[in-house]
């Protein structure tokens, strides 16, 4: 018990100092042909002002519904006038996965930096997480899908 | 039935229900499965989709890479390794938080395991680190040899639990193929067997589908047959619904309505079956209508209504009309023939008996003359037999046409048309048996009466056909026999019936006889038996044919027994009503007992007043009434005409009644005439005496006309009815009705002359007689006799002739002296009758 309080204070405690520097911090890179200088970095100061999205469904990974909110990958893709086929998300802990353009919704991936109104930490999957509305479509609970549903997204790179 | 009962199988419905049964379990077992099935795939795809063992090996990654940080950290404490440093933590914390929380590692032991708690228990390494990651960069970076150290420490165990962890996955992963794959076996089975069930079920079907489609045939054929025998059907057929309009008729039914008829256009069975009060025909009787067709034809026919019931019950009914016009036509054919048929025999027996009349006149008069001719002329030997020979003739001709006026009249009539009297049945055989006996010894035949136990009471029958009877069966005996025994057996017994007696009468023969093939034929009318004598048979066959006819009019029987050569027996069996000795009972004769005769009276009374009040009084109830004032006149008038009964006074001046009835009896001019003595002298001797007088009632004054009629009434009749049973054996002088007839035929003038020819042969006879008794030749006596009494009963002197006949029979017989008598009583007759016939013929 007083263990878990002690976690529980680190948390907050790391949250609300990582908060400050997070919004300093960059939290993304898109790196792609057309872009100035290859790339394109995000603080999630910027990612907040990009148009969000949000939406509540159930994940594999987490407990229950969780509100997830955070800009639709093809909108960044967009805002920043992107053209490619592939694109390849990279996490913190080196892990790739291949996500097609052609397979970008409107709404469908987000990247998603809020889960139930709050951001998430490192340690928490965070700070971004590629979701899916999964609750939402049966389109959504494919293997593939789940394989794409990268956290602690580090870095975006279009081809 | 017309049709056989006709139902499809039962066990196909069972067998299709089994098939269902089994189709739903499999199905449930299907559903079942295939849910299983999802739910497997689903877990499958949920263990797939989440990298079980990406997971697992990635824990071990991670906390390689975490310890490469720490030791990089070690040699290069720059803030950015340190970075580094928390990265790599933060990433195997998140990694610890996954195993930790992911279901799909729920069925694996990692999170038991030792090694599991060492990294990310409560008292872990993960644990443990926290503050130092969290807390300021120089403690860090003094904690980092130390980190690094704990790490390398649990590497191999982690090494080891993810080692595990793999297998148990691996395992888990069999097991599940396995248990998906038995799943689909499962389903696969379900599939199969319901293949089979589906299989079973269609065959079913396909039986079922056949049995129904011969079914259907069969009644196809039930329904065309029954629609073929109702087409066929001569009579019409109408299916009539419950408010009694006609829907569908056959096709004899659409010609007898004159129009088609459909289930759509109903039309009110009224409109075709007229009844008289408007309603509708009656229900399962026959009932004779008349049908209206649409064609304004009417046609009688023969309505039967049937009420009947639907499949569905639905009330209606079924008319089946028969057209009657040919039957009725028929009916009416029939009837006509029937009456011209019976208008022909009508005609037929008039015309027979007309004619029979017409004849028996000529016949009458010719038999009348040839007597006389031979009675009242001298005949040589060849004129004699030529004579013997008209007469002969004539009888033969007279007896047929008197039988066929029997015949008819038999014919016509039946027992209760003839006059029943009363009458000793043996007495009346007898006398007819008398009649017969001269025809009998003239074929030197004998005639027996056997008395055989005979009731003698009297009886009441119809005594004209008896006597037909007994006549025709006698004389065909006669007939038939020559030098025989003819035997007549009367026998009497009672009947069942209490009152009435059963009378049998045998006629026998020893003549020729009758072959056996001819005991029938004999009966019928104008059949004649051919025999082998030569000698000429007289009739014309009718005699048996109305003695049958005669026979069954009584209600009895007749028959016959024969034997050819050895002679013939007829028996007759009648029943009569029996009636005790009752002199005084009604007789039905000739007049309705009740009905008071109309009489014609002959009044002789002296007293002018009395007299004449008499007669009003007897006028007035009807009678006829000629009045005498005295004895005298009464003898004048009564000779000058002939009366039912005289009401003689007694004491009259110049001649009393007593003389007067004395007189007029000695000269037989008042034969059985009844004559009452009216007086008012009451004595009893002087009644008696009166009565010894030969009155024959008396009544004393003054006179009741009421009893006196009544008097007169019996008096008469049984005067009537004595004249009838004694029959031909007339006391009277002269046959009053004969002689009337005789006066009709011959007119009183020839008559008159024949007469008196026949009173100077008389004379002679007389003499001739005379000296033949003298003589004592018997033979003489009889020739002479039986001439005279032919002749005397021609002209009607039934006395006369019956005494002549007497003593005709008496001659060979009787001693002289009775024979001598008989003469004497013949002389005497002889003079009284023909004063009585100068009497009559004077006055007629």
């Amino acid at each position: 018990m007083y263990h878990r309080l002690t976690i529980a204070f680190a948390f907050v405690a790391s949250l609300a100092v990582s908060t400050a520097a997070f919004a300093e911090a960059v939290v993304l890179t898109v790196r792609a042909s057309g872009l100035a200088a290859g790339s394109q970095s995000f603080t999630m100061a910027e990612l907040d002002a990009l148009p969000q999205i949000a939406f509540t469904t159930s994940t594999v990974w987490t407990d229950g519904k969780r509100e997830f909110r955070g800009a639709s990958v093809k909108a960044l893709l967009e805002a920043l006038g992107v053209k490619g086929t592939m694109v390849k998300a990279r996490a913190l802990n080196g892990y790739v996965v291949d996500i097609p353009v052609a397979s970008l919704e409107a709404e469908a991936p987000i990247i998603a930096s809020r889960i139930d109104g709050a951001l998430f930490p490192r340690r928490e999957k965070g700070p971004l997480w590629i979701i899916y509305p999964y609750d939402s479509s049966t389109r959504f609970q494919t293997e593939t899908v789940y394989g794409r549903s990268i956290w602690q997204l580090h870095e975006l790179r279009v081809e | 039935m017309l049709l056989g009962q006709i139902e499809p199988t039962s066990t196909g419905t069972v067998r299709v229900v089994g098939s269902l049964l089994v189709m739903l379990v499999v199905t449930v077992v299907a559903i079942f499965a295939y849910l299983q099935i999802e739910r497997q795939l689903d877990h499958t795809m949920a263990v797939e989709s989440d990298n079980r063992t990406w997971v697992l090996a990635q824990v071990e990654v991670d906390v390689q890479r975490l310890e490469i940080a720490l030791l990089q950290a070690v040699l290069d404490p720059a803030t950015a390794q340190l970075e580094r440093v928390r990265l790599a933590f933060d990433i195997l914390y998140s990694r610890a938080g996954l195993v930790r929380r992911t279901p799909t590692l729920d069925a694996l032991s990692i999170r038991q395991s030792d090694s599991w708690a060492r990294l990310a228990g409560s008292e872990g390494l993960i644990s443990a680190f926290l503050p130092l990651i969290d807390g300021p960069d120089d403690d860090l970076r003094s904690a980092l040899p130390d980190m690094a150290r704990k790490v390398r420490d649990l590497g191999v165990p982690v090494r080891e639990m993810v080692v595990t962890a793999m297998s148990e996955t691996m395992q888990l992963s069999d097991a599940a193929r396995s248990e998906l794959r038995e799943t689909l076996y499962t389903f696969l089975v379900a599939l199969v067997v319901t293949m089979i069930a589906l299989t079973f079920l269609l065959a079913t079907i396909y039986r079922l589908a056949s049995a129904q489609k011969r079914y259907a045939k069969m009644l196809e054929l039930a329904v065309h047959n029954l629609r073929a025998t109702i087409e066929s059907a001569r009579d019409a057929v109408l299916i009539v619904n419950e408010s009694n309009a006609v829907i569908a008729a056959n096709k004899a039914g659409e010609e007898m309505l004159g129009r088609e008829i459909s289930r759509a256009s109903p039309i009110p069975l009224q409109q075709f079956l007229i009844l008289p009060d408007g309603s509708a025909p009656p229900e399962n009787i026959r009932t004779s209508m008349e049908c209206v067709s649409a064609t304004g034809a009417r046609l009688p026919v023969e309505v039967m209504i049937a009420p009947a019931l639907t499949a569905t019950g639905h009330n209606f009914k079924v008319a089946f009309l028969r057209d009657m016009s040919e039957q009725l036509e028929r009916e009416r054919r029939l009837a006509q023939a029937t009456e011209l048929a019976r208008k022909g025999e009508e005609t037929k027996d008039r015309f027979l008996a007309v004619m029979s009349h017409e004849m028996r006149t000529p016949l009458s008069g010719l038999l009348s003359a040839v007597d006389l001719l031979e009675t009242s002329t001298e005949l040589d030997t060849q004129q004699a037999r030529l004579v013997d020979i008209v007469r002969g003739c004539g009888l033969g001709a007279l007896e047929q046409v008197n039988n066929i006026l029997e015949l008819t009249r038999l014919s016509a009539k039946d027992a209760n048309d003839y006059p029943h009297s009363d009458f000793d049945t043996g007495e009346i055989i007898q006398q007819l048996i008398r009649q017969y006996e001269v025809l009998a010894v003239r074929r030197g035949n004998t005639i027996r009466f056997v008395d055989q136990g005979q009731c003698h009471s009297r009886v009441r029958a119809p005594l004209p056909l008896l006597r037909r009877i007994v006549n025709n069966l006698l004389s065909n005996a006669i007939k038939f026999t020559r030098d025989g025994l003819i035997e007549v057996r009367l026998a009497a017994e009672p009947a069942e019936v209490p009152g009435f007696c059963t009378i049998r009468l045998a006629i026998s023969d020893s003549g020729v006889g009758i072959a056996e093939a001819d005991l029938e034929r004999i009966f019928h009318n104008f059949e004649t038996l051919d025999t082998s004598y030569s000698q000429a048979q007289e009739g014309t066959g009718l005699g048996l044919g109305i003695a049958k006819l005669a026979v069954e009019a009584m209600g009895g029987q007749i028959s016959v027994e024969s034997r050819l050569g050895e002679g013939t027996c007829f028996t007759v069996e009648f029943v009569a009503e029996v009636l005790d000795h009752d002199v005084q009972s009604h007789d039905a004769a000739l007049h309705q007992p009740d009905q008071p005769m109309a009489l014609k009276i002959l009044l002789a009374e002296d007293n002018e007043i009395n007299c004449a009040l008499m007669e009003r009084q007897l006028n007035r109830i009807g009678h006829q009434v000629t009045t005498a004032s005295d004895g005298e006149e009464a003898i004048a008038a009564a000779t000058a005409d002939r009366f039912d009964i005289i009401l003689m006074d007694i004491s009259m001046p110049k001649v009393d009644g007593v003389t007067a009835t004395g007189v007029l009896r000695q000269r037989g001019l008042i034969g059985t005439t009844p004559v009452i003595a009216l007086t008012a002298q009451a004595a009893p001797n002087r009644v008696q005496m009166l009565r010894d007088a030969g009155m024959a009632d008396v009544v004393i004054k003054p006179v009741a006309i009421g009893l006196l009629d009544q008097i007169m009434q019996r008096l008469v009749l049984q005067g009537q009815r004595s004249a009838i049973t004694e029959g031909p054996a007339d006391p009277g002088l002269i046959d009053s009705r004969q002689l009337d007839d005789l006066i009709c035929d011959m007119g009183a003038d020839f008559l008159r002359s024949m007469v008196a020819r026949f009173e100077n042969d008389m004379q002679a006879t007389l003499l001739n007689l005379a000296a033949a008794l003298e003589s004592r030749d018997p033979k003489a006596v009889s020739g002479l006799a039986h001439k005279a009494a032919g002749a005397a009963a021609v002209l009607t002197f039934s006395a006369l002739s019956a005494e002549l006949r007497a003593l005709e029979n008496a001659a060979p017989d009787e001693p002289p002296e009775s024979l001598s008598d008989r003469y004497r009583r013949i002389e005497k007759l002889r003079t009284e009758s023909l004063a009585d016939m100068q009497h009559r013929l004077h006055a007629a």
